[in-house]
């Protein structure tokens, strides 16, 4: 057999520009074509993922300027179905608030409200997306403590315990809470030195931890017009894909910095965790005289609760004794409500808290507050 | 000795479902806006002259590998520039003697390329455990040596250059931008089909036509082939690991539907990246050999492994069987011709004793077959009707329970495991287990392959030109759909680039 010379075809046919205007058209029909169907599959996939499959609803964040954290935008949608899982198993009610935070009621001020507030800072565990406002964190709190006290949710999904100080100290101005649960998930603790936009994070200098400038949150129109759309939606909020553009964790980012995986692959050194959680404790009670603060520790877990607690859950036990900050461990309320229930404290596809978590969580809560009076701030005229 | 890191994630014997960092994978979003790029650079260029096609051809496709590693670009282009050079000599040479000499160099160097990153570690550990087993306490260094993407594969399409122009079957090209793109073609690179110089290098010497419905149609076998890796291979790879792993706790019900789930996750995932090398190859004017066609509606052995990695096996035919003489021989020497070439095709899969015995296993299926001097069916399985004769149906389950036994031995981790797994399944035939969890599998295999029977005598299954628009649309945004819903889209690692 014998093969064909390059040599003979150096251009293109002799018959050329007919050719050539042929093949152009061709193309350009063709290209025509797979836009045309990409059309189609992005309506079909937009109606698709709105009702069939309903992806995930989520509010816009807001920059708040004055303190330098992220809420969510009162302007913007005030409710929305927030689904979880591949087929949208499981579907939770939001509601944002006058004061831009997920929860069932509008926030007071002291005066107003003329109660005492408990109040609780998080990332997206506590936030409560995943299932109604009827069953959060609050409304079960409020609901097992017979209204004496308003709970206010100041949870908010990212967050971390560097941020949380940020949030801790506007909600302490403007609505005076007696009690202050910072939830400190171990996940979260050294993502407080991962710097993100918007957000409050540390640095370490000369062994000493410094805040870093917090730049504004900016929400380009791609981002907002990405949020939209019910496609992206559900590939990034539903089925958790997200494009492998980078290796994994490039930029410091990402949270999987687990007490139980220090250690492995990135996780800190324990001298470094051990600075991180007293300066969380130490902080806190140095924000917040006068009010109690209390430290809540012990999950979510990616898998099974853990026989005892994780190492970030003891080094902020430890801090918590060092700076006079209370501390909650949840571990032995999981496990006995487990003992007595077998209910699972996770979503199956995703493991955030449900409703059960929250409720237990309530219940121990409660139990805490109630273990010393709570007084209402004291109101100026 | 020098200890070289493991590159590849993927081991021989493993079936992990790596999830990847950053590579140009046919089932990753890098490799959308890749193909997009190349697609409009190397159509912009057809009014050039030919060799810029095939450079733009040549600059993808060592863009596509040195994505995984660019220290290999080296190799391929080393061992491609060797091939390329020897093959004029080959054919320049009249004496026979230096003749054979040329080739024998092909066949060492590529081959010992192979034999150093494939198989060295193996024979170095199969010693040292022989040594430990006649009491000798031998001090040989274990080797971490990095196993080359895709090197199986190109290296055997080198080589099949060369042995061809050493038969005379082709003549030697003195193009050599067009001989580069074609041993790296990126379509075929990884993981096949291996194409063969005469039928992949005249079609880089001549000037490629866009055709519409050639592109067209590389399109939907490009969603098909997709659909077939993230919905059913990745979804499947889960459960077959749990019950491989698992395999001491179970019944032959569960164990067989190991087998089975198995089966189908292999095939969906090599199928599914031919599929996708056929359809992108398509998109830029290419014909690439098909390399399945629908192996699972197979009536004996013979039929299956024509059907099964058809580009392989013909190669094993070619280069291997025919050369040892093939059928012309006496009946002890055909079934030995068959035994080696199965159970070096085996050896080909990876340095494992687990690949051997698969190779010999299905070796052992075909004498049966060679011994009654039958020949596989030409066509397929029940021409012009919908359902096949129970002759037919029975012939189909036969094969394929013989195949799902050699699987086991493709997938266990060692021959005890795979010794274990089908004698556990024997042993403990029911244990009343609850098998629910397996439905959704089950339903997500009749559905594959229900499709496929109906589309069993075309290229693929979204082969849907007779059907009108609107059901054929409706089709393809069901398939692209279901790729999200059900789509597992971490980019995992297709099985075959381990081999």
């Amino acid at each position: 057999m014998t093969l064909p010379s390059t040599d003979n075809q150096p251009a293109a046919p002799a018959h050329g520009v007919a050719a050539a205007d042929t093949t152009s058209r061709t193309l350009m029909r063709f290209s025509a074509r797979i836009l045309g169907f990409a059309v189609v599959f992005v309506i079909a996939g937009e109606l698709f993922f709105r009702f069939a499959i309903p992806a995930a609803e989520l509010p816009i964040s807001q920059f708040n300027a004055e303190y330098k954290f992220r809420r969510y935008d009162p302007a913007g949608p005030r409710t929305g179905r927030f689904t979880s899982g591949r087929y949208a198993q499981a579907q939770g009610v939001w509601r944002v608030n006058d004061q831009g935070w997920i929860s069932h009621r509008d926030y007071l001020s002291a005066k107003a409200r003329g109660k005492p507030a408990v109040a609780y800072l998080g990332s997206s565990f506590v936030e409560g997306f995943y299932s109604d406002l009827d069953t959060h964190i609050a409304a079960r709190m409020e609901h097992r403590a017979g209204g004496k006290y308003d709970v206010y949710n100041f949870g908010m999904s990212d967050s971390v315990p560097s941020e949380h100080l940020r949030v801790a100290a506007y909600a302490a101005k403007a609505f005076e809470p007696r009690v202050l649960f910072f939830f400190c998930s171990s996940w979260h603790l050294a993502a407080s030195l991962s710097p993100a936009p918007g957000r409050q994070r540390w640095r370490l200098e000369g062994g000493r931890v410094v805040d870093r400038p917090v730049s504004p949150l900016r929400s380009g129109r791609i981002k907002a017009l990405a949020k939209r759309s019910a496609i992206i939606r559900y590939l990034v909020l539903n089925a958790h894909w997200r494009p492998k553009l980078a290796p994994a964790n490039a930029g410091g980012g990402g949270t999987v910095l687990n007490a139980a995986q220090a250690g492995k692959g990135k996780a800190r050194p324990v001298a470094e965790l051990r600075l991180l959680a007293e300066t969380m404790v130490r902080r806190a009670v140095a924000q917040h005289p006068g009010a109690r603060v209390v430290v809540v520790t012990g999950g979510p877990y990616a898998s099974d609760l853990p026989p005892q607690a994780p190492l970030v859950d003891q080094l902020l036990a430890q801090a918590c004794r060092t700076y006079g900050a209370e501390h909650v461990d949840l571990l032995p309320a999981f496990h006995a409500d487990w003992l007595q229930h077998h209910e699972p404290f996770q979503y199956a596809h995703d493991f955030h808290w449900n409703a059960r978590a929250f409720d237990v969580i309530a219940q121990r809560l409660v139990a805490v507050v109630a273990a010393k009076p709570v007084v209402a701030a004291p109101v100026t005229p | 000795m020098p200890r070289f890191r493991r590159l590849s994630s993927a081991q021989p014997g493993r079936f992990p479902p790596v999830e990847t960092g950053p590579r140009v994978l046919f089932n990753s979003i890098q490799f959308p806006l890749f193909l997009a790029i190349v697609f409009v650079l190397y159509w912009s260029a057809r009014r050039a002259p030919l060799q810029a096609q095939n450079t733009i051809v040549l600059a993808a496709s060592y863009v596509f590998y040195g994505w995984w590693d660019w220290r290999f670009l080296g190799l391929i282009a080393g061992s491609s520039l060797l091939d390329f050079f020897l093959g004029l000599q080959v054919h320049k040479q009249r004496a026979p003697t230096k003749r054979k000499a040329l080739l024998a160099m092909s066949l060492l160097v590529n081959l010992g390329g192979l034999a150093i990153f494939k198989y060295l570690g193996f024979f170095v550990a199969s010693t040292a455990e022989l040594l430990t087993s006649l009491g000798l306490q031998p001090n040989l260094p274990t080797l971490h040596i990095i196993l080359p993407v895709g090197i199986s594969f190109y290296t055997f399409q080198t080589l099949s250059y060369t042995i061809d122009i050493y038969r005379r079957k082709i003549e030697p090209t003195r193009d050599i931008v067009g001989f580069l793109a074609f041993v790296s073609f990126f379509p075929q690179l990884v993981a096949g089909p291996i194409e063969r110089a005469a039928a992949l290098l005249p079609q880089f010497l001549v000037r490629r036509q866009f055709d519409v419905t050639k592109a067209k149609d590389g399109l939907r076998q490009i969603l098909w082939g997709l659909f077939k890796k993230v919905v059913i291979a990745d979804n499947l790879s889960g459960q077959v690991r749990a019950i491989f792993d698992g395999y001491a706790s179970l019944d032959g019900v569960a164990l067989t539907i190991g087998a089975l789930f198995f089966a189908l996750q292999i095939y969906c995932d090599f199928s599914g990246y031919s599929d996708i090398a056929i359809g992108t190859a398509r998109l830029f004017g290419f014909n690439l050999t098909r390399n399945f066609a629908f192996p699972y509606f197979s009536r004996d052995i013979g039929e299956f492994w024509r059907r099964w990695h058809i580009s392989l096996s013909s190669w094993f035919r070619d280069y291997v069987y025919i050369p040892l003489g093939g059928s012309r021989l006496s009946t002890a020497s055909r079934i030995r011709n068959i035994v080696i070439t199965f159970t070096v095709s085996g050896f080909w899969h990876g340095a494992n004793w687990t690949f051997i015995v698969w190779g010999l296993l299905n070796g052992l299926y075909y004498i049966p077959l060679m011994l009654a001097n039958k020949r596989p069916p030409d066509t397929v399985v029940a021409v012009g009707r919908l359902l096949p004769s129970l002759n037919e149906l029975i012939a189909m389950m036969i094969t394929f329970a013989l195949t799902l036994i050699a699987w086991v031995f493709f997938r266990a981790e060692s021959l005890t495991h795979a010794i274990q797994y089908l004698w556990r399944g024997v042993s403990h035939p029911w244990l009343g287990l609850d098998l629910s969890g397996y439905g959704p599998g089950l339903i997500a295999c009749a559905i594959l392959l229900a499709l496929e029977w109906f589309q069993r005598d075309k290229q693929h299954a979204l082969e849907l030109s007779q059907v009108s628009v609107l059901p054929r649309w409706f089709t393809y945004i069901s398939v692209a759909l279901a790729i999200f819903v059900f789509g597992h889209l971490g980019a995992t690692e297709f099985i075959y680039f381990q081999f």
